[in-house]
């Protein structure tokens, strides 16, 4: 029971990263309107897997806009919890015609195979002034006259329908001071506008500019000559003129999609491309007349040394580093704070003492570009490094700019600063290699992964690590044990002499037997000789020197042998000293000899 | 039967967990590599949390020197550092953002034997060492047995003298590793993460010696109210408020 326990657990763990919904589709709607207000749908489905929309009958609002589609998809990753969701939304902007209480009806979609019905909205609209300037459905068709707002496909959009206009901020202004450019477009109610972009990127002679990204074009409605437009802002421009006079801000064209209403479609193939012929999208190409702004030039005489700045600016130099030793890296940096164009500054002229190594100055550009121009800070950073011990200086820093709100040029300066440089510690290497660590990048990043556990990160000095060395030491020690064992036992001579006795002895034996069966007689009885006697002198740790018959009765008339075999053996070796020295031979005698051998020594190893 | 089927699916099922995380880390690589350093950087902070490991801080630390945060990149260069101390690519980016810093710190002047003892017991990992030493004793124990039991004298005199040089061996290997484990557990340092002045002792009307600048790593002696007892880079100690350096 407990492991199904578990089992249901786990199975919703995987699956909870994944959350299953139902599909849903609601319909929104603001519940009080004012009867001159506009005011949105929208119909939303809980999945991107979405056909044939069809809306309600709308009869009782004039359609401004839509449908507008949007499909919406987040994914979100929060704690090791993962978890997406995918929308689609249409969007119809409406008017009311007049006072009352209306109904939305549901509005039907067709979601993965399943129809789904929206909720049905009940609006109230209430006001008493009428509106001025009823907006026009541009080319009706005559089978649905009141229904669609939209235009049919294939009707001309107009310049009066769609076009866009650029204003300036100012149309008067100095050399290099900042103009920021307002794109805005107008659309008449009617024009489903789905995407406006540049055809191509405007060629500003005499002017630098720079784009002020536009995130969300956000539009509103606004009366302009009795229709009603959409407005909002598609593209805005900072430009700095860069000579005086009169600087033509060239025309731009902008290519712009226009939702137009689709029939139905005769062909089944192009009702499946366009969606069951709800909108296809009319690429129309605006062009914005050219405006002119008026540049005036800088005041004459220029100051000899200006820098270009053009704004409101503070200069400000400080040395980073604490008063360098020799061959010690140091930077000096000088920063340049305040609005104008910022982007634009010639750096700052520094003369550091010829007895330093200096080099290019870094700079980091902190400003953002804004309505006013560039605004933040600029940093120059002079890397140097003295060579030599003594007095220096480095220099104060003159920097003339224009100031168009007081029509002045201004000379910014820092104050000089006194180095007394004494020797330092480092060498050159360390100064080469300093340069070059400066100048490189970072490595890349690293893959893989190796888990460690923060408080036990290394193997070293933990109870594993410790049991092996306990082990190889342990292990090391059994062995020299027994290798010691073994090695007393080879030391000893002596009882390896006698333990060995029985097994010379047989060898010599069957040498012997081998000489005999060759016929070698002199041979066998020596060999026979010195199998009997060598055996003796091993068994009983003798010298061969010592040996006599006599010794030999004597070790074996001991108190523990058999006297039987004492008997039988010196019996044997008398034998064989006989017969050895006889003159005439006896081969089965001979072999009788070595049987009583074979004997006679066998009983002395039991 | 059913149980052992259970035993194995959970086991599988907890082998599965480190992969995921691992996954976590490959994403926020993949988000680096876009150019967005704000969301892999909070990405590598949330792996972090859950799996500390020298790869991940290293590349965390590479977030924030894209986004010219300069102490926290040396932060966690540091931290990365800690776990892996011999790893090359964490010296050469730390260096790399320390030339960057406002002030350069010269180092007390040691010994060129405790630089070359430094760097010997760096050039290794400590799980190398351990097993350099484990072979040093092996071979130790093989140079006494052959002294112990050769029968030739030149065999007894070599094996006693390599024997010798091996346990030697062992020692330098072991404290080679030990060293390295004990920096890792005994000395506690930290990273300035802003500019803030030293004193002279704990308190704020104690005399004030000198700024720091962020990004400093300073060594981290003892501590008193608000207040912590630093070493810094060129010798010097002093007191800055607890709140503005930041452990490793």
């Amino acid at each position: 029971m407990k492991f199904l326990y578990i089992h249901i657990l786990l199975i919703l763990n995987i699956f909870m990263s994944v959350p299953i919904m139902a599909q849903t589709f609601t319909a929104e709607a603001p519940k009080h309107v004012d009867v001159n207000e506009y005011f949105r749908v929208s119909f939303r489905a809980t999945t991107s897997d979405v056909a044939d929309f069809t809306p309600p009958s709308l009869n009782d609002f004039e359609i401004l806009a839509g449908p507008s589609v949007s499909k919406n998809s987040s994914f979100q990753m929060i704690n090791g919890r993962t978890t997406s969701s995918t929308s689609t939304t249409y969007t119809y902007v409406l008017s009311p015609k007049g006072t009352g209480t209306f109904t939305i009806m549901p509005a039907t979609i067709n979601v993965g195979g399943t129809t789904l019905k929206s909720n049905s909205v009940n609006i109230q609209v209430t006001g008493n002034t009428p509106k001025q300037g009823t907006p026009q459905a541009q080319n009706q068709t005559q089978t649905q006259p009141d229904e669609e707002a939209l235009q049919a496909a294939g009707s001309r959009v107009t310049e009066r329908d769609l076009y866009i206009v650029v204003t300036p901020s100012h149309t008067t202004r100095y050399e290099q001071e900042a103009v920021v450019l307002t794109y805005r477009i107008y659309a008449r109610a009617g024009v489903g506008l789905s995407n406006v972009s540049l055809s191509q990127k405007p060629d500003f002679t005499g002017l630098i500019s720079q784009e002020l990204p536009v995130k969300n074009i956000q539009m509103h409605t606004e009366s302009v000559n009795g229709s009603i437009y959409r407005t909002g802002t598609i593209l805005q421009y900072v430009v700095f003129p860069q000579h005086s006079g009169r600087i033509e801000v060239p025309s731009i064209s902008f290519t712009c999609t226009v939702a137009q209403r689709q029939h139905i479609f005769d062909d089944p193939f192009d009702a499946f491309f366009n969606s069951g012929g709800s909108t296809v999208g009319v690429q129309v190409e605006r062009r914005v007349k050219p405006i002119y702004i008026n540049v005036k030039p800088l005041p004459e005489p220029r100051p000899a040394n200006f820098s270009g700045g053009v704004g409101q600016f503070q200069l400000k130099g400080e040395l980073l580093s604490p008063t360098p030793k020799s061959n010690d890296v140091a930077n000096y940096r000088i920063s340049i704070t305040g609005t104008g164009n910022l982007s634009l500054l010639t750096p700052p002229q520094l003369q550091l003492p010829n007895d330093f190594d200096s080099y290019e100055p870094e700079i980091t550009d902190q400003s953002e570009t804004t309505f006013e121009g560039g605004r933040g800070t600029v940093l120059y950073d002079y890397t140097f490094v003295p060579r030599n011990i003594g007095q220096y200086e480095i220099p104060a820093v003159e920097y003339v700019v224009f100031n168009p709100v007081s029509g002045q040029y201004e000379t910014l300066r820092t104050s000089s600063i006194h180095l007394d440089v004494k020797q330092g510690k480092r060498t050159n290497a360390d100064v080469q290699h300093e340069l070059q660590l400066r100048n490189s990048d970072i490595r890349a990043l690293k893959q893989g992964e190796t888990r460690v556990n923060p408080k036990h990160p290394f193997w070293w000095g933990t109870w594993g690590y410790g049991v092996v060395y306990v082990s190889i030491l342990v292990l090391a020690g059994l062995l020299f044990h027994l290798l010691k064992k073994r090695m007393i036992r080879q030391s000893d001579t002596l009882g390896n002499q006698r333990r060995r006795a029985g097994r010379v002895a047989t060898r010599r034996l069957k040498q012997a037997r081998r000489l005999l069966e060759k016929g070698a007689e002199r041979e066998f009885f020596d060999e026979l000789s010195q199998a009997m006697q060598g055996y003796i002198a091993d068994k009983f740790n003798v010298p061969l020197s010592e040996m006599s018959e006599e010794r030999i009765e004597e070790i074996l008339s001991r108190p523990d042998m058999i006297p039987e075999a004492r008997e039988r053996f010196c019996q044997t070796l008398n034998d064989c000293e006989c017969a050895r020295f006889s003159p005439h031979s006896d081969p089965q005698g001979r072999k009788r000899l070595y049987t009583d051998a074979v004997i006679a020594i066998d009983m002395l190893e039991k | 039967m059913y149980r052992s089927f259970m035993r194995h699916f959970m086991l599988a099922w907890l082998a599965m967990v480190p992969m995921l995380a691992l996954a976590d880390r490959i994403s926020a690589d993949s988000i680096y590599k876009t150019q967005n350093y704000v969301d892999a950087a909070r990405l590598y902070e949330e792996v972090l949390a859950k799996h500390p490991s020298s790869e991940t801080y290293f590349n965390l630390g590479n977030a924030y020197y894209r986004l010219n945060d300069l102490p926290r990149a040396i932060l966690n260069y540091e931290r990365a550092l800690r776990l892996s101390p011999t790893d090359a690519d964490i010296r050469f980016n730390l260096a790399l953002c320390q030339t960057k810093l406002p002030e350069r710190f010269n180092p007390p002047s040691e010994m060129f034997f405790v630089t070359w003892a430094r760097a010997l017991a760096l050039s290794l990992t400590t799980t190398i060492w351990a097993w350099l030493g484990i072979g040093a004793l092996l071979l130790a124990i093989l140079c006494f047995a052959v002294y112990r039991f050769a029968s030739r004298l030149w065999l007894r005199r070599c094996g006693f003298h390599a024997g010798v040089v091996m346990v030697v061996g062992v020692l330098l290997c072991n404290s080679c590793a030990a060293w390295q484990v004990y920096q890792y557990h005994s000395i506690q340092r930290g990273v300035v993460m802003k500019t803030t002045t030293v004193r002279a002792s704990h308190g704020e009307s104690a005399k004030s010696l000198r700024e720091l600048h962020a990004g400093t790593t300073v060594m981290l002696t003892d501590s008193l109210d608000a207040y912590r007892s630093v070493t810094l880079p060129d010798g010097n100690e002093g007191w800055i408020e607890a709140d503005a350096v930041e452990k490793i």
